[in-house]
C-alpha cells in the first residue's frame, strides 16, 4: 500500500471518528466542539478514548444505565444526596482530592447500589400492589357448583377443600406480609444509608472549614465509600 | 455502616475545641486558612472554562493543580481538545518562527528520501541550500513555510498518537491503575507543556537566528545554529517528559503502599523508556511528512 493510499484510509477513518464524535455529543455545546470535529480527522487516535469514554455522569453497571426513568420520592432523594456528595467532593480540591480519586470506584458503586436498591423496592411495591388487588376475600362462600359435579370428581369432601384453600390463602398472606417486611427493611436501609451519607457530607464541610487535616477528610470519604458494603451486606442477608 | 465509627466522628465535631487541643495535626483556624479554603473552593474546571488562556496559566503557574485536574474523569473529555489546541498552537508558533529564521538567513533545508541515504546516493538526509534572490516572503509564497509548519505540528502530535499504546502497556507493567483515557490525557498534557516551553525558549533562539541573518557566518556554524533550531522541539520536550513523569507518579497512590516504593522507581524507568521511544518515532515521522510534502 502506497503513501497516498495510506493517507486516504487514515483520513476516511478520521472522518468516521469525527462524525461519531458529532453524533455522540450530548452536551449541546456545539461551539466548543468545532475544534474537536475539525481536528478529529487528523488526530483520531487521540479521540478514540474520548469517544469510548462515558460521556455522562449517569451511573452505569454492565453497560446498562441504572438511573430510573421513574421520578418518585426515592429517586429525588438519591439525586439530592448525589448532588450533595458532588459538592462535598468538589470542596476537597486543594485539600484532600486524592482521597476522592482513590475511592471514586467505590463511590460510583455506591451510587449504582442506591439506584438498584430503589429499583428493587419499586419492584416489590408493584408486586405487593398487584397481590393486594388479586387477593381472594377470606369470607368467600363455598362454590355451589362443586355439589353439582359427578360423584367421582367430588371424592374430596367440600369442607376439606375449603380448609386447604384457607391454609393456602393464609400462607400466601403470611408470605406477602414477609415480603412487605423485606420491602420495609430495604427501604429503611436505603433511607438510613442516605441519611448516613448526608451526615458525613456535612462533616466533610465542617472539617474543611474548621481547618481539619486532610487525614480527617480521608476518614470521612472512606466511611462514605464503606456504605456500599453495608448495602451489599443487607442485600445478601435479604 | 459502622455505628460506633459514626458516633466517634460525631463526638469529634461536638467538641471541636477539645479535638483541636488533642490533635496536633489540626490547623488553628484563622483568616489565612479561611482565605485559602475559599480559594481552594473555586472549581478549577470553571477557571479553565473562563477563557482560552486559563489552562495555559494553569500549565505555567500551577502544574500540581493541573495534575489533579486531569485525574478527574468528568473533566477529561473536555480537557483533551483544549490541551491539543495548546500543543498545536505552540508547535505552529515554532514553525512560523523557524520559517522566519530560515528565510532571514536565506537558506532552506532540502530533505532527501531515507532510501537515497541508505543506498549511498546521498551522504546526509538533510542539506541547507542557499536561496538565491530570495526575500522573507518567498518561502510563504512557494508554500515551503507551510510544509515545515504542517510537518512539525502534525508530526509531533501524530507521534504521540502512535506511542500511546506503548505508554498504556508501560503503565500497566509498572502497576499503575489507569485507563486509556488517562494515558491520552497525560500524554497530551506533556505535549502541551512541551509546546508552552518551546514557545518560551523561542525568543532566545530568535536572538541566535537574528545573529545568523545579520552577521555573515561560515556555513558550518550557520548550519549548526539552524540544526539546533530544528531540534528545538525535542529539547523543549524534556520539560514535557518531566511533566509526564510527575503526572504518572501521582497515579502511584492507586498501588498498595508496600509496593509503591519499588514501583515508583520502575515507573520512572518506564517513562524514560517511553520518552526514548517517542524521541525515536517523532523525528522519523516529522522527517517523512516534511520530505513527502516537499515532493
Amino acid at each position: 500500500m502506497g503513501y497516498g493510499v495510506t493517507i486516504v484510509f487514515y483520513l476516511i477513518i478520521g472522518v468516521g471518528i469525527a462524525i461519531a464524535l458529532w453524533v455522540s455529543d450530548e452536551t449541546g455545546r456545539s461551539k466548543d466542539k468545532i475544534f474537536e470535529r475539525l481536528t478529529a480527522p487528523f488526530f483520531w487516535p487521540i479521540y478514540i478514548p474520548v469517544l469510548l469514554a462515558n460521556r455522562s455522569t449517569i451511573p452505569v453497571i454492565d453497560g446498562k444505565i441504572t438511573r430510573p426513568s421513574v421520578v418518585d420520592g426515592m429517586s429525588q432523594l438519591i439525586g439530592q444526596v448525589e448532588s450533595e456528595l458532588e459538592t462535598a467532593f468538589g470542596s476537597l480540591e486543594g485539600w484532600a482530592e486524592n482521597v476522592f480519586v482513590n475511592e471514586r470506584n467505590r463511590i460510583s458503586e455506591l451510587k449504582v447500589a442506591w439506584y438498584q436498591q430503589a429499583d428493587r423496592i419499586r419492584e416489590l411495591d408493584q408486586l405487593l400492589e398487584v397481590a393486594a388487588k388479586e387477593a381472594v376475600p377470606s369470607n368467600t362462600e363455598p362454590d355451589t357448583t362443586l355439589a353439582a359435579k359427578p360423584a367421582d370428581q367430588s371424592e374430596i369432601p367440600a369442607t376439606e377443600n375449603q380448609s386447604r384453600i384457607a391454609i393456602c390463602e393464609q400462607t400466601r398472606r403470611e408470605n406477602l406480609a414477609k415480603l412487605k417486611t423485606v420491602r420495609n427493611q430495604m427501604y429503611d436501609n436505603l433511607m438510613s444509608t442516605l441519611a448516613w451519607v448526608r451526615e458525613l457530607v456535612t462533616m466533610i464541610h465542617l472539617a474543611k472549614y474548621t481547618g481539619a487535616p486532610a487525614s480527617r477528610a480521608e476518614e470521612l470519604v472512606r466511611q462514605i465509600a464503606s456504605a456500599v458494603e453495608g448495602l451489599a451486606t443487607v442485600a445478601e442477608r435479604e | 455502616m459502622n455505628s460506633h465509627v459514626l458516633e466517634s466522628l460525631r463526638k469529634t465535631f461536638d467538641q471541636p475545641e477539645t479535638a483541636i487541643e488533642s490533635n496536633a495535626e489540626w490547623v488553628v483556624f484563622d483568616e489565612e486558612t479561611s482565605a485559602s479554603s475559599t480559594q481552594a473552593n473555586v472549581n478549577p474546571i470553571e477557571q479553565v472554562r473562563s477563557g482560552p488562556l486559563a489552562l495555559l496559566e494553569l500549565i505555567l503557574k500551577n502544574p500540581v493543580q493541573l495534575d489533579r485536574l486531569i485525574r478527574r474523569p468528568e473533566y477529561q473529555v473536555e480537557l483533551v481538545p483544549r490541551l491539543l489546541a495548546i500543543s498545536l498552537i505552540g508547535f505552529t508558533f515554532f514553525g512560523v518562527a523557524m520559517s522566519l529564521v530560515l528565510s532571514a538567513a536565506t537558506v532552506w533545508p532540502h530533505l532527501f528520501p531515507i532510501e537515497a541515504v541508505l543506498e549511498g546516493k546521498q551522504v546526509t538526509p538533510l542539506r541547507f541550500e542557499t536561496l538565491e534572490a530570495s526575500s522573507l516572503v518567498t518561502p510563504w509564497l512557494n508554500g515551503n513555510a507551510f510544509k515545515l509548519i504542517a510537518a512539525y505540528a502534525i508530526g509531533l502530535i501524530a507521534a504521540t498518537g502512535i506511542c500511546l499504546p506503548s505508554l498504556y502497556f508501560y503503565g500497566l507493567l509498572s502497576g499503575v491503575r489507569m485507563s486509556m483515557m488517562d494515558v491520552v490525557i497525560h500524554a497530551l498534557k506533556s505535549k502541551a507543556v512541551a509546546a508552552v516551553t518551546l514557545v518560551g525558549i523561542l525568543p532566545i533562539y530568535a536572538a541566535f537566528g537574528l545573529a545568523i541573518a545579520i552577521f555573515p557566518l561560515p556555513a558550518v556554524p550557520r548550519n549548526s545554529v539552524l540544526l539546533l533550531g530544528l531540534i528545538l522541539p525535542f529539547i523543549a520536550g524534556l520539560s514535557g517528559t518531566y511533566s509526564l513523569y510527575r503526572g504518572l507518579s501521582t497515579l502511584t497512590d492507586t498501588m498498595a503502599a508496600d509496593r509503591r516504593l519499588d514501583r515508583e522507581c520502575f515507573l520512572q524507568r518506564l517513562v524514560l523508556s517511553w520518552s526514548g521511544v517517542f524521541s525515536a518515532v517523532s523525528p522519523v515521522l516529522i522527517f517523512t511528512l516534511w520530505q513527502r510534502l516537499q515532493g
